[in-house]
């Protein structure tokens, strides 16, 4: 099946081509992942910025979302481990490492608080996470997803960034979801599949590092009792963090 | 990240066990008399966290289950947590963090048997950080320290707990604070220092291991900056969480992986 994607990148008014949300068999879905190995150095004094959804977000403390690397602030989940990790490893690279994930969030609600939460923070980093309440919505309203306007808008949201921060380096997360957790999970599958690609895409488009955090997860359960890294499906659980953490890092050169 | 990496650094994962055990040596080297003390962990252990802001980490107190990422925090207990549950998957550890900003030993004895004892699974092991709000409260009642008071403390806690939870592990950490960062603890620095030989006796004395995160840090601190480490001169920065992590790995070996 040949996808093609017309979009203009200024904005949401692209022309919406009616694309079929059939999803695209696994195996073939496996061999679009790009396989060429990026990393990424980090510079001194690089402003590195995670926003996202509640994954993202991990409890953290909302009014001090300015405070770089503060605990509070960098909350209880992935990006507090990743950012102890990178200012432990990179003492003398005095990062800044700022986290701006808010629980529910859908890229449209992350346009609305663009600039006071990621342009405002002027980072040299950005990691994003994002998909998932996308793709719920969607799937509330239309019993499926819009993987099309998903990616018209997730095109809006790095073109914008881009244009206030030329240089930004982007690392994105693949959307997750985690099969035999719950029947509501479940039945995302295989409509799910397409946002995925999406984010992949995406990845490349914009030279991003890409996180293929689903078959990261995938391939650690197999050594692990069930539900594990996830116990409803989306969110980590401690080991959860513990992999995507070590995932982010693994990134870096 | 590519297929094969994605596989290698899921087999890393795996395979990578705590690493090498530089702090222990480095501790060795400087007190040749003393035996390394490690924790053995096994299958099943109930891995308890108890201290005071430093442990609690600005977790969620409302959420009593363990094992939940927020209620373990953002700090050390947080790092250690998920560090053992996502390399070790199959231990069936359980975790919780019972530690509480401001808190005193006295405090931790007072709350033992709500927040250590009745704990579901029982603690089989328990790490503990305590000593800077001791010091903190006698610095401001008296002008200076009361290790005599925080060595009673810290015995009746620590004699409690071996005997309320009968062959549980004990992991003791050495209170630790910043010089050159605050005024304010620098007033108080070195008198508080008196504080961690009390610690580390007590830890020999009840066969608990002893971390003693003072040097480690301070060793750390001649590579880069006390202000890597912490930005308050109490509370560890999260390059310090990291480090804590590091050393309390030191200090353990995994048992039946």
């Amino acid at each position: 099946m040949k996808r093609r994607l017309f979009l203009k990148q200024t904005g949401v008014v692209a022309t919406l081509l009616t694309l079929s949300n059939m999803a695209l068999p696994h195996s073939i879905e496996k061999n679009l992942r790009h396989s060429a190995e990026k990393k990424m150095t980090l510079k001194k004094n690089d402003i590195v910025l995670f926003t996202g959804d509640s994954i993202t977000e991990g409890f953290r403390q909302y009014k001090s979302y300015r405070s770089a690397n503060s605990i509070r602030a960098l909350g209880n989940g992935y990006v507090q481990l990743a950012a102890s990790k990178l200012n432990y490893s990179f003492p003398n690279n005095k990062l800044k490492i700022y986290n701006t994930g808010v629980s529910g969030d859908t890229i449209m609600k992350m346009l609305a608080r663009l600039q006071s939460h990621v342009i405002d923070l002027k980072p040299t980093v950005v990691s994003i996470l994002i998909g998932v309440n996308d793709f719920n919505v969607a799937f509330m309203k239309y019993g499926k997803g819009t993987p099309d306007i998903y990616e018209i808008q997730y095109t809006e949201l790095l073109t914008k960034i881009k244009s206030s921060l030329p240089d930004v380096r982007f690392v994105l997360g693949e959307p997750y979801a985690l099969k035999g957790a719950r029947e509501k999970i479940d039945a995302w599958y295989p409509e799910f599949i397409s946002y995925r690609d999406v984010a992949r895409r995406i990845a490349k488009q914009f030279n991003a590092i890409f996180l293929p955090y689903q078959s990261i997860f995938e391939e650690a359960a197999d050594n692990a009792p069930k539900l594990h890294f996830s116990t409803d499906g989306i969110h980590p659980s401690l080991a959860g963090i513990g992999l995507m953490a070590e995932a982010w890092y693994s990134c870096i050169d | 990240m590519s297929m094969k990496n994605r596989r290698s650094f899921i087999k890393n994962l795996v395979l990578n066990s705590v690493g090498i055990a530089c702090y222990p040596q480095l501790f060795a080297e400087r007190n040749k008399n003393i035996k390394i003390k490690k924790i053995i962990l096994k299958k099943g252990d109930s891995i308890l966290f108890y201290g005071d802001s430093i442990t609690d980490g600005n977790r969620n107190k409302e959420n009593n289950l363990p094992s939940k990422p927020d209620a373990m925090g953002g700090g050390y207990a947080m790092s250690v947590a998920t560090t053992l549950s996502m390399k070790y998957p199959n231990m069936g550890f359980t975790f919780y963090n019972r530690g509480i900003n401001g808190n005193k030993t006295e405090q931790m004895i007072e709350r033992l048997e709500k927040d250590c004892v009745l704990l579901k699974p029982r603690p089989t092991v328990i790490t503990l950080l305590t000593g800077i709000n001791d010091y903190s409260l006698s610095f401001s009642r008296i002008g200076k320290g009361n290790p005599e008071k925080y060595e009673r403390d810290l015995r009746e806690l620590l004699r409690q707990l071996t005997i309320r939870l009968l062959n549980v592990r004990l992991i003791l950490m050495e209170p630790f604070a910043f010089a050159g960062i605050r005024e304010k603890i620098d007033q108080f620095l070195p008198d508080f220092y008196s504080y961690q030989p009390v610690a580390e006796r007590l830890a020999r004395e009840f066969g608990a291991a002893y971390i003693p995160l003072q040097s480690i840090f301070n060793e750390a601190i001649k590579k880069s900056s006390t202000q890597t480490y912490s930005t308050d001169g109490v509370h560890p920065a999260s390059a310090g969480i990291e480090l804590i992590k590091r050393a309390w790995f030191d200090f353990v070996e995994i048992q039946g992986v």
